[in-house]
């Protein structure tokens, strides 16, 4: 009996772990999507065949480069900051890449892709924009008419984190907008 | 010793008692010894098979049906649920800690529940938030927080789903080569429950499944995460690895009665007739190119570790004097040779000639010891060997179809008459 309270007893402290991964997870993302400073990402159309992966929407963007900051190497696959403003349109576009953490509060942490004439193209952290089962091939066909002209992700970023908020298809979200189509 | 042994020697007692083999009271003190054969055993596991298949069948409809991705469902709500899920599979494993400690069919239901529901709760809050899941570190902690269930239960379905989460693990990571070795410690946590299997019976089917998993996750990751220093030196490298493979199987698990639980055996046999035969092939010599990808120091020490280590264990067994595997367990030696015919030959034809001379030899001596012993099993064996290098080497040469077919007719009668002679002196045995 003895025994099995020792083991009981080790049990509730893996079980607080097991419970505090999901809970941890979900604390860092909703709280960088109430409090984190919304970011306009224009979109670009992918590959047709990337583009919808069972339930959830392939993203690409524009705005995935940016000029090298200081006097780095960037490797493939390596992680890096892109330096953050926006345009006149209010969408976001990347002043820098830099191989050190900055200073100032808008940056994004990204995996490098490659480095070409001192330009760093980046893969952005948010890549894939989960949907329902039922609407997933509605959305995959409005997201590739349309997203070149008028996708829009809206990204809430935090402390180089960034979480998608909503996915804009003209100013219609994409759930707005298939419903609007039925 | 495995219970089907204990139940066949059982059966036998009274008959050996009978005809004054052994003594009535050696029979008593054999049956003292093994103690009662356990009669529930059977229904047992099989209520334990369904129990675990039921659990992960329930597993994965529940992470399914959250596949769905309900719209309707607020962040809230989703994390009730995930948190909630993972709650209930923890309540359910901690009331078959207290209630039922003892019965492995509930507590391998309940720990493989809650490793999955671990799973899917991390997913879940991964979904709602559109992260693009890193899938190593996801599958990391994952392992890693089941990882104790496995101690803590005594359980072996979540300790075989936590060899495969390393395994693919280590093929989703994509560390460089160092950080690929912390593959080596993630297995070898599991490895104390390994020990505690083995010793309790080394031929009981969780030990067995578990040897068979663990196997041939090892080569899996083995390969991944020395695919840097691996390229000419391949071909030795997996002979090594199915011989070393082999060989343990012959010392350490050699005592269980029924062939298909020598797990290791099976591999390493299988193993090492695919690679023999697979290098009687002339473009798998000709096409290595010692000029253009000279083996590194890495790849030589990798090579020369594992030839040793076939050395040491050939040895060992030869000082039990078991000397019937030594013909399979010298492959990579031959293999060895084979690459230094190559090194100074590059079209490959001697190397090439030296393993067909084997694999010939190696069916023959089967096929001869089918027919010495009587067994029909091993003499089939022998058989389709020898008629796989033939055929080989008539897809490999240019022959008409005609001689071809000739070919091919003769090994089929040369089968069909093995085989019926073999049947008649059986026959002629028993009558």
């Amino acid at each position: 009996m003895r025994n099995t309270k020792l083991t009981l007893g080790l049990f509730m402290i893996v079980a607080v772990l097991q419970l505090a991964a999901p809970l941890y997870m979900a604390w860092h993302w909703e709280n960088i999507l109430q409090t984190g400073s919304q970011y306009y990402w224009q979109t670009a159309p992918v590959d047709p065949y990337d583009a919808l992966k069972g339930r959830y929407i392939d993203l690409g963007f524009k705005e995935q480069k940016g000029p090298l900051v200081g006097n780095f190497n960037l490797e493939h696959g390596q992680i890096a900051y892109a330096l953050l403003a926006k345009d006149a349109n209010g969408h976001t576009m990347i002043t820098g890449v830099s191989a050190t953490q900055p200073s100032e509060t808008s940056y994004i942490r990204v995996k490098v892709s490659y480095t070409k004439d001192n330009i760093v193209h980046v893969e952005l952290p948010f890549r894939r924009y989960y949907i329902q089962e039922d609407l997933a091939f509605a959305a995959e066909q409005a997201y590739r008419q349309r997203a070149n002209k008028e996708g829009i992700v809206a990204v809430r970023i935090k402390d180089g984190y960034g979480v998608i908020e909503q996915l804009y298809i003209g100013d219609q979200s994409i759930y707005e907008y298939l419903h609007g189509k039925k | 010793m495995d219970n089907k042994a204990v139940e066949w020697l059982y059966q036998q007692l009274p008959e050996l008692v009978d005809k004054g083999i052994i003594p009535a009271q050696s029979a008593e003190r054999l049956q003292a010894y093994y103690g009662p054969v356990d009669k529930q055993l059977k229904s047992k596991s099989v209520l334990m098979i369904f129990s675990i298949i039921g659990t992960i069948l329930v597993g994965l409809g529940i992470i399914l049906i959250l596949a769905h991705n309900w719209n309707q469902l607020t962040n809230v709500t989703r994390l009730l649920i995930s948190v909630g899920l993972l709650l209930v599979a923890q309540i359910l494993a901690a009331a078959t800690i207290w209630v039922k400690k003892d019965h492995s069919t509930w507590t391998e239901g309940g720990a493989t529940f809650l490793m999955l529901m671990v799973g899917t709760s991390m997913t879940l809050v991964g979904q709602t938030y559109h992260i693009v899941d890193d899938t190593s570190a996801f599958l990391l902690t994952w392992m890693l927080l089941s990882l104790p269930l496995i101690y803590l239960m005594g359980v072996t379905t979540p300790a075989i789903l936590y060899l495969l989460g390393v395994t693919v693990w280590t093929a989703t990571n994509h560390f460089g080569i160092v950080d690929k070795q912390l593959t080596w410690v993630l297995l070898a946590l599991a490895m104390p429950y390994y020990w505690r299997l083995l010793k309790r019976n080394r031929y009981g089917n969780s030990a067995v499944i578990f040897t068979l998993v663990l196997t041939i996750c090892f080569y899996i990751c083995f390969g991944i995460v020395f695919s840097n220093y691996i390229h000419t030196l391949a071909s030795l490298i997996c002979a090594t690895l199915v011989s070393v493979t082999f060989l343990v199987g012959l010392l350490w698990f050699d005592g269980a009665v029924d062939t298909g639980r020598r797990p290791l055996q099976a591999v390493g046999l299988a193993g090492s007739i695919s690679i023999a035969y697979i290098l009687t092939f002339k473009w798998q010599w000709s096409r290595l190119n010692w000029q253009a990808y000279p083996p590194g120091s890495g790849e030589y020490l990798l090579a020369l570790t594992l030839l040793v280590l076939v050395i040491g264990l050939g040895a060992m067994l030869l000082r039990k004097k078991r000397y019937n595997n030594v013909l399979l367990g010298i492959l990579p030696l031959v293999v060895g040779f084979g690459y230094i015919l190559q090194y100074f030959d590059a079209s490959g034809i001697n190397a090439t000639i030296l393993l067909n001379a084997y694999v010939l030899w190696l069916s023959v001596t089967i096929l001869l010891t089918g027919v010495r012993q009587s067994k029909i099993g091993l003499l089939n064996i022998g058989m389709v060997m020898l008629a796989f290098l033939v055929v080989a080497r008539f897809l490999d040469i240019d022959f008409s179809f005609v001689v071809r077919g000739l070919t091919f007719v003769v090994l089929g009668i040369c089968f069909l008459i093995a085989n019926l002679l073999m049947l008649r002196r059986k026959n002629e045995v028993i009558k």
